[in-house]
């Protein structure tokens, strides 16, 4: 198993002062090199959960294993170095670095993980067509080739979990639709999983597996018979 | 990519605002080893000066003044000694070794002209080494209206070997002060960084008896140069003449009374010595603001990094080494700045003192002043690194939060 989580809770302070649970999750799991969706709206909870697994959040309750490593169980230096050991992220906005160029920003996917590798930061963005990109700037790219980058990027030090957040969110049908499949390849051929989430029918209609966040996550129904309460 | 090429790489990617801090660093740093180095060399070069002589007589009145005006050649006069007063010197033979009479009041374009006996070109003023003129020229005549020129006066007034000039009456250049007479340069004086380089050396019958000077004080001298036969002399002549006597001022020893003069300004150095070091202050202060401003641009830059596994430590880490690396850049250039301001404030002093600094000597400023600002570089990169190192990874790397 390469990812378990079990009775997972976070909360946030409101403006309001009012304490709300966000994520409440009391069991998930995936296997190695599974490709999994999860569907949810927007405030459901799909980035904080991600950030949950990624140990860039701490949760309230609960466990996050990864690989047989507790993540949640870990002080910060020690959950730093398994998300750059283990983990890739591609994120909704590419969050790439304005100041590297294309074969920089994925070196440094390497550099907190591993060693520094130049032919295989080459051979990454070869491998998503952005061969004759190397020293290029993100703003010298279209916003399908940034995104290409951030593949690229987030497959750099060999994860064994790729977590996409809304990948595709950014770009046009024709884009999405060709950004999409090179993730699910490219994880594929790397020996990766990848957990996807996405709000997009088309996205999650690629995909064999997909998961309603309302279903996992108590906290995200929850704030969702509130919205509807609300509504 | 290591530490450094982030670094380096955040360096180049804020390069004008870099650029602009690491000149105030240098500013900072160049002044801290000028300020520095020039009290050190100006208070070794007065106080150490090899004037060939170890004391001074003059007429009743300040040693300081005495000292400053027969040795530097700078200040009044604080009044004349009569020609038997000089022999009188002279003739103490057991005590002094030799008795140089000077006689001062007249200037050619501002630089003075000193009446003098040949017999100054026999004092051996450093080491063994003597005034003397550059090969081609020769001493003045004591009967005759020539003259020996400074080094630092031919330079600057381009004065050769023939060239004739009328003296001017008075220390401070008037052209409507011009006399009668007529000099002829018939040497150049072998330049020997010291005040001697900045006058020009006329025998003292010629000085004394200038048209246009008082027949009465024509004998007249405004100190007697000498180069005593021990120490011990020299205390009991203090004594003699300062302690017990009322005629003459005895400017001995030298060197220490000169250090008077440094006591005296001992405070405008410190102030000046406070004014860089706030400057150093200031220029740090700069290296905060530069970078702490831009830490807001950075948080989402921060949180990117932070998500792809650097630890907090890195990202503050790379944070001071920026500001140490600014303040390392500053520090290099600030050698430039150093020698320029040096090579202005040797140009003043050698011109309104003849006392050559030297700027590329190593002092121990060179070092401590590059490796304080590294320090406070350092110092001023803790606040912004504190700043990276408590950026939300999870709030940040949402765009425009």
């Amino acid at each position: 198993m390469l990812l378990r989580i079990d009775q997972l809770k976070k909360s946030f302070l409101t403006p309001e002062w009012t304490i709300q649970r966000v994520v409440d999750v009391s069991s998930f799991t995936m296997d190695q090199g599974q490709q999994l969706a999860l569907s949810g709206a927007s405030g459901s909870g799909k980035t904080t959960l991600l950030n949950l697994i990624a140990g860039i959040l701490q949760p309230d309750e609960g466990q996050v294993e990864l690989d047989g490593q507790s993540m949640s169980g870990a002080d910060e230096a020690n959950r730093d170095r398994l998300r750059a050991k283990l983990l890739g992220y591609i994120f909704q906005t590419f969050n790439l670095l304005q100041g590297y160029t294309c074969v920089e920003n994925v070196l440094l996917g390497m550099s907190f993980g591993g060693s520094p590798d130049r032919a295989r930061a080459a051979a990454l963005l070869d491998r998503v067509g952005l061969s004759r990109h190397l020293n290029y700037y993100p703003r010298q790219l279209s916003t399908g080739q940034q995104q290409r980058v951030a593949v690229a990027r987030a497959l750099a030090n060999q994860p064994k979990l790729v977590l996409a957040d809304e990948p595709t969110g950014n770009l046009d049908p024709e884009n999405a639709a060709e950004a999409l499949g090179l993730i699910r390849e490219t994880c594929m051929e790397n020996g990766a999983a990848l957990l996807l989430v996405s709000h997009d029918k088309d996205v999650l209609g690629q995909f064999d597996e997909v998961h309603d966040l309302l279903e996992i996550n108590k906290a995200s129904s929850w704030q969702s018979c509130v919205e509807e309460a609300g509504a | 990519m290591s530490l450094l090429q982030i670094v380096r790489r955040s360096l180049r990617q804020h390069l004008l605002s870099t650029v602009i801090t690491a000149f105030s660093i240098a500013l900072a740093s160049g002044l801290l080893m000028s300020v520095w180095v020039v009290k050190e060399q100006a208070h070794s070069n007065f106080t150490g000066v090899n004037s060939g002589f170890d004391a001074v007589f003059g007429a009743r009145g300040s040693k300081l003044q005495l000292v400053l005006n027969s040795i530097f050649h700078l200040e009044s006069s604080p009044g004349n000694l009569t020609w038997d007063q000089y022999e009188l010197i002279a003739k103490d033979k057991r005590r002094i070794k030799t008795a140089v009479p000077i006689a001062l009041g007249d200037n050619y374009h501002g630089y003075r002209l000193v009446g003098v006996t040949t017999n100054l070109f026999e004092v051996a003023f450093r080491g063994d080494e003597k005034f003397d003129v550059e090969n081609g020229g020769y001493v003045f005549r004591p009967d005759k209206k020539q003259a020996v020129v400074g080094s630092l006066v031919a330079e600057r007034l381009d004065m050769k070997i023939g060239d004739k000039f009328h003296p001017y009456h008075g220390l401070i250049f008037d052209e409507k002060e011009k006399h009668a007479e007529i000099y002829v340069v018939t040497g150049i004086m072998k330049k020997t960084n010291t005040p001697a380089d900045r006058v020009i050396w006329i025998p003292i019958k010629g000085l004394q008896n200038m048209s246009g000077h008082s027949v009465e004080t024509a004998t007249d001298v405004s100190a007697v140069l000498v180069k005593l036969r021990g120490t011990t002399h020299g205390i009991m002549m203090d004594q003699e003449y300062n302690a017990q006597g009322d005629v003459m001022t005895f400017a001995w020893p030298i060197a220490q009374i000169m250090s008077q003069l440094f006591n005296k300004i001992a405070p405008v150095e410190m102030i000046l010595r406070c004014v860089a070091v706030l400057v150093a202050l200031v220029a740090a202060g700069s290296i905060l603001a530069s970078i702490y401003n831009t830490m807001n641009e950075r948080r989402r830059e921060i949180a990117i990094l932070r998500a792809l596994g650097a630890r907090r430590s890195i990202v503050f880490g790379v944070v001071v080494l920026e500001a140490t690396g600014i303040a390392g850049l500053g520090a290099i250039a600030g050698f430039l700045v150093y020698f320029f301001i040096m090579s202005f404030a040797s140009w003043i002093i050698r011109t309104e003192t003849g006392i050559v600094l030297t700027p590329l000597e190593p002092q121990a400023v060179m070092l401590w002043a590059p490796l304080l600002m590294l320090s406070l570089g350092a110092l001023a990169g803790l606040i912004p690194a504190l700043k990276a190192y408590t950026t939300n990874v999870a709030v940040n790397l949402i765009p425009n939060s």
